[in-house]
């Protein structure tokens, strides 16, 4: 699973806020419901001149054909995390239709991409909801559009179900105004600080039986890595792991031997880490130097299917948290998605495409439920529903609770969803190699190896 | 005298290419009645929130013409002054709850005291060291806003400010944040070329084309440079602090301040006319438009997989490539100098016909080449 490990005009990547101390950027969202009381005074006479246009129909329930809106990053296949919420929620509204639709009504996808551009995310944002008055919308993978759109989804009363951004600042904004922001949930992946909250439950649960008593934390400088720093930082040594290190590294970091050498030196049994953009040169330098320490952790890279191939099997014996793997059964719909997605787009999908399949599922199941098309009814029913999707059991945070409307994170999966962790092991026939499943145990299926040459 | 202004301001009176741009500025105002006769629906609302956007490039291109397209000084990090006007309002709107009208204006001095900050010692400095410094300025800036992240929010930038006017519903809001761009656009075109169009925009065009001239007919080139500068920072702040406070846009860095944010403007305004404002103005107008256009194109780039809509950046540098190789001066001196030949009121350049790019250029040159050969 995991962060979006995206790169912004800037080249610099969208990440995540730090869950922790409120800041500024929080403390100010509680400004926003002072816009309310203002609202109705200013040149209401000119909009009505002028409004020869039709206004949007915000709040009020489509009818017809049932449309879903799906806001993707990019959607070439060379771009699997685009590609897979894209092609994801076409295959749920495939299955859909295929038995009977909606309330009685065909399902139709839109897909718009983001190009992970705020402003091209509004404004395609915008067209869904607008102009093509779509049920809901789900997608969007970077924090930098979902924060940008945040107000407005509050504006358009359109549930959106987010698959993809992990920043913990949008369920922050419900904490501030529920009623204003109540109509965004996210289905997936757990917010960045429950990535972290995961790693040290991974810890917990497997360190002392994979020789990694101590390890040496490596994280790429960039804002999604903050909350998970974090919660390193201040449950790992709790965990009965010793952290030989901690380092930030720069994300454009192209050459990792000092950073390696500081790891040697540590003495330290693992680089345990949290990579995105820096992934692939991290994990091909480490397989070349050989260096006497095994690596794993959030690496986004090689929770593609396809990774091996891709860096000729350097990435052999490294571990990462994922959502799913194809052949994993988390539940009894997780192998058969993959399978029908690899059936229709001839690959198998990466975390993104589990999560909006499960997010246009259940939305279909909430209005099923709730026999309506309302978004205030569908909001009820999403707050008390618990679906079983591909990665899980699908629940959300209450309004009370502190991150309001985000998937609930359950180490043991049963009343939520829990990451699985995978290594790379070369195939038995020397032939390329394959993601195994190793922890939860449930869903193991084999066990942690350690590189050879440590 | 009275009778010189009230046959200035009498658009009858006025020369054929400002009749012209005055309907084209009437027209742009009634955008949204027009609108409505072409698009059915909320379609049209949509694309008076384009043109909303469009205008705010406008206003930005607009504002680093007015230094670098006249003096020749090329600013590659204008998106400062717009981060540090936007920045700065939403700011001290939400964390200090200064009213928007207020922010705004603080906001934009904030600008016009950064311009001072980094255009005082920069512009007395000769060559292309104004385009280091300025290169330089939104990258330390960025890294401020990384580095300060509770504050400044890093690459995630901060949440919205209060709406500069309160409306109800989208097609409210859609119609007011239109004539609320589309009044500060006809200020900042107003101001700009009021500005330009007199003596001391003589002076920086005669800056452009040759400073040492200037400093020996007795003139600081230095001063004028600074004043171009300043007004030009108080323009893009102005602009970029307001645009912050309308639903369409957010104090982010891939808004305000990323690189190519700074290098669209310059390709907007040497698109349209390079030291001409109003070309500016359309450059940047043209270039947002275009490539929200072009990213409604559905059509599958062949061999690439890839669709037309997601390549929007990309075709339109190449278009843009196109229109500079084919049209130096700007689309904006090509149609007039096109629109003389048609009327027959064709007459020769006075500089010899060289462009602000090409004067630019020879600057540059010189600078590199260790000084003039003469």
């Amino acid at each position: 699973m995991v962060n979006e490990g995206s790169q912004n005009n800037d080249g610099r990547c969208s990440g995540n806020e730090p869950e922790g101390d409120r800041n500024i950027v929080s403390d100010v969202r509680a400004n926003a419901d002072r816009r309310t009381f203002l609202k109705g005074t200013g040149a209401v006479g000119l909009a009505a001149s002028a409004g020869c246009l039709g206004g949007s129909s915000s709040g009020d329930a489509p009818s017809g054909t049932f449309t879903v809106g799906v806001l993707t990053s990019h959607t070439g296949t060379e771009n699997p995390i685009g590609n897979s919420i894209a092609r994801s929620a076409e295959l749920a509204a495939e299955e859909l239709n295929a038995d009977g639709g909606v309330l009685g009504n065909d399902v139709e996808v839109s897909v718009k991409t983001t190009n992970e551009q705020p402003q091209r995310g509004k404004t395609k944002y915008e067209e869904l909801t607008v102009s093509e008055d779509v049920d809901f919308t789900t997608g969007v993978f970077t924090s930098e559009v979902l924060l940008n759109i945040m107000d407005s989804i509050a504006s358009q009363q359109k549930v959106h179900m987010t698959a993809g951004a992990a920043t913990p600042e949008a369920s922050t904004m419900l904490t501030e105004d529920y009623e204003q922001y109540k109509y965004w949930f996210r289905t997936g992946p757990v917010n960045a600080h429950f990535l972290g909250a995961n790693m040290v439950d991974f810890a917990e649960a497997n360190f002392s039986d994979m020789g990694w008593d101590s390890v040496y934390v490596l994280t790429e400088d960039y804002t999604w890595t903050e909350p998970v720093d974090e919660v390193l930082r201040n449950q790992l040594a709790d965990a009965g792991v010793e952290v030989a290190g901690m380092k930030r590294y720069a994300g454009e970091t192209s050459d990792f031997s000092t950073i390696y050498d500081q790891v040697e030196a540590s003495g330290a049994d693992a680089a345990f880490v949290a990579m995105a953009h820096s992934g692939s040169t991290a994990i091909v330098q480490y397989a070349k130097q050989q260096r006497p320490f095994a690596f794993g952790g959030i690496h986004v890279p090689m929770q593609l299917p396809s990774y091996w191939s891709l860096v000729n099997g350097a990435c052999a014996y490294g571990i990462t948290q994922n959502t799913a793997t194809p052949e994993s059964e988390i539940t009894e719909k997780t192998v058969p998605y993959a399978e029908a997605y690899n059936e229709k787009v001839g690959k198998y999908p990466v975390y993104t495409g589990y999560i909006a399949y499960d997010a246009v599922k259940q939305y279909a199941a909430a209005a099923e439920s709730a026999d309506s098309r309302n978004p205030d009814d569908i909001v009820s029913e999403l707050e008390s529903s618990s679906f079983t999707g591909t990665a899980g059991t699908l629940r959300y945070y209450g309004q009370d609770e502190e991150y309001p409307h985000d998937i609930v994170y359950d180490e043991t999966g049963e009343n939520g969803v829990n990451p699985l962790w995978l290594q790379w092991k070369p195939n038995e026939d020397g032939d390329g190699g394959s993601q195994t499943a190793i922890y939860p145990d449930n869903l193991a299926s084999g066990s942690y190896e350690s590189p050879p040459w440590v | 005298m009275s009778d010189t202004l009230t046959s200035k301001l009498n658009p009858l009176s006025l020369p054929l290419r400002q009749q012209l741009g005055l309907l084209a500025l009437a027209l742009l105002g009634l955008t949204p009645f027009w609108m409505g006769f072409l698009y059915a629906g909320d379609q049209g609302l949509l694309h008076i929130r384009t043109i909303t956007i469009a205008m705010f490039i406008g206003m930005f291109a607009m504002s680093w013409d007015s230094v670098s397209g006249y003096t020749g000084q090329i600013s590659f990090g204008h998106a400062v002054f717009f981060a540090i006007g936007g920045y700065g309002s939403a700011l001290l709107n939400l964390g200090w709850g200064v009213p928007p009208v207020a922010a705004v204006a603080l906001g934009t001095v904030l600008a016009a005291v950064a311009g001072l900050l980094i255009g005082v010692p920069a512009l007395r400095l000769e060559g292309p060291y104004l385009s280091l410094v300025t290169l330089v300025a939104p990258l330390i800036l960025l890294q401020i806003f990384i580095f300060r992240s509770d504050v400044f929010g890093g690459e995630l930038g901060i949440s919205n400010p209060d709406p500069l006017v309160s409306t109800s519903g989208f097609a409210q809001e859609t119609y007011v944040f239109f004539y609320v761009a589309f009044a500060l656009f006809v200020a900042i075109l107003a101001v700009l070329l009021a500005v330009t169009r007199s003596d001391a925009g003589s002076v920086l065009t005669a800056i452009r084309e040759d400073e040492d001239a200037v400093a020996a007919s007795g003139l600081n080139p230095a001063k004028f440079k600074t004043f171009a500068f300043v007004l030009s920072a108080s323009v893009g702040g102005l602009a970029g602090a307001v645009f912050v406070h309308t639903p369409m846009a957010s104090p982010t860095p891939s808004q305000l301040l990323a690189q190519t944010v700074s290098i669209e403007v310059i390709i907007a305004a040497v698109l349209g006319g390079m030291g001409t404002i109003v070309g500016a103005a359309l450059g940047g107008m043209f270039l947002s438009v275009f490539r929200s256009q072009l990213s409604n194109v559905g059509l599958t780039v062949p061999g690439l997989d890839v669709s037309v809509g997601d390549l929007d950046l990309v075709i339109f540098a190449v278009v843009t490539l196109i229109i500079l190789f084919a049209l130096p001066g700007g689309v904006l001196r090509w149609g007039l100098v096109a629109g003389r030949k048609l009327i027959g009121a064709d007459s020769a350049a006075a500089d010899g016909g060289r462009t602000p790019v090409e004067q630019t250029l020879e600057k540059f040159r010189e600078f590199f080449r260790g000084g003039r050969d003469d």
